[in-house]
């Protein structure tokens, strides 16, 4: 037996699914050992490689139940489909809070709420003083016409000779 | 779980030849591959990714079943291994498609002789 050559079929061993592992890991380790014997080591590796190509590939199609007891093994290697859904979410996120926090964002709107934004205050505060330097100007427009000048400009129109 | 279509005839080879080690006795993984190499005159011969590959696949469709604890005798720290009824069944349907397919090709052999050059 080749210990190096062992350590190594055990660790290609160890990247199978863990239920697979489980099941028949110290079975093939055993027949692993037997074979080497034979010097068959270079197909032995090349047939678990296949085997791990094969386990992740099946696993990856046909998941597995969850086992129902109290006590089970969690893989800490994270499916890749869950880092899929990760990356996507991320890039939508990333997105929609450029999208809406950044230069070309939607415009503010004139709000009343006190949870409003720093530069929603600041357009509030323009609106409402536009708005009130227009009606103090309609305001003053009213009050310098006298009423004179608008009787004899109502005469005018009348086509009265008086 | 449904059955399978892949394991309707033809099976693959080393489908084949684990259900049909195992139509005798009950036998743990190396002695699978042993008794392989010998039916095949040492021509098949199985690695235990393979082996285990295909007896996973076998065993989830319940061809296969671990052999109970009394029937171990000599080596108890091995599993042994054994061919369920539905196992027998598909291993019978497989050998007489073979069988057909043998007889077919005796067939066409012998009405089709090539001419002498």
């Amino acid at each position: 037996m080749n210990p190096p050559l062992r350590a190594l079929y055990r660790s290609i061993l160890h990247l199978h699914p863990p239920a697979f592992r489980d099941r028949f890991g110290e079975e093939m380790l055993w027949i692993f050992d037997a074979q080497t014997r034979e010097g068959r080591s270079l197909q032995l590796f090349i047939d678990i490689l296949r085997s791990l190509l094969v386990q992740h590939i099946d696993t990856q199609l046909h998941p597995q139940p969850e086992p129902s007891g109290f006590y089970s093994e969690i893989s800490s290697t994270p499916p890749l489909r869950r880092i899929v859904h990760a990356a996507i979410l991320s890039i939508v996120a990333v997105l929609t809070f450029t999208r809406l926090f950044g230069p070309q964002g939607p415009k503010p709107r004139l709000s009343y709420s006190a949870l409003v934004s720093s530069s929603r205050v600041h357009n509030t505060f323009t609106y409402w003083h536009l708005y009130r330097v227009e009606v103090n100007h309609v305001y003053a427009n009213l009050n310098s016409s006298s009423p004179e000048k608008s009787l004899s400009a109502r005469t005018t129109q009348s086509g009265d000779p008086r | 779980m449904k059955p399978d279509p892949n394991l309707s005839p033809p099976l693959a080879p080393a489908m084949l030849h684990i259900l049909l080690a195992l139509a005798s006795e009950d036998l743990h993984g190396y002695g699978i591959i042993q008794e392989i190499s010998r039916q095949s005159h040492g021509h098949y011969k199985l690695g235990p990714g393979t082996l285990y590959d295909n007896l996973k696949r076998l065993m989830d469709q319940k061809l296969v079943i671990d052999a109970p604890k009394s029937s171990l005798s000599n080596d108890e720290t091995r599993r042994l291994y054994r061919l369920t009824t539905q196992g027998r069944t598909v291993l019978s349907a497989e050998i007489d498609r073979l069988h057909s397919v043998v007889q077919e090709a005796r067939l066409r052999l012998n009405e089709k002789r090539p001419r002498r050059v």
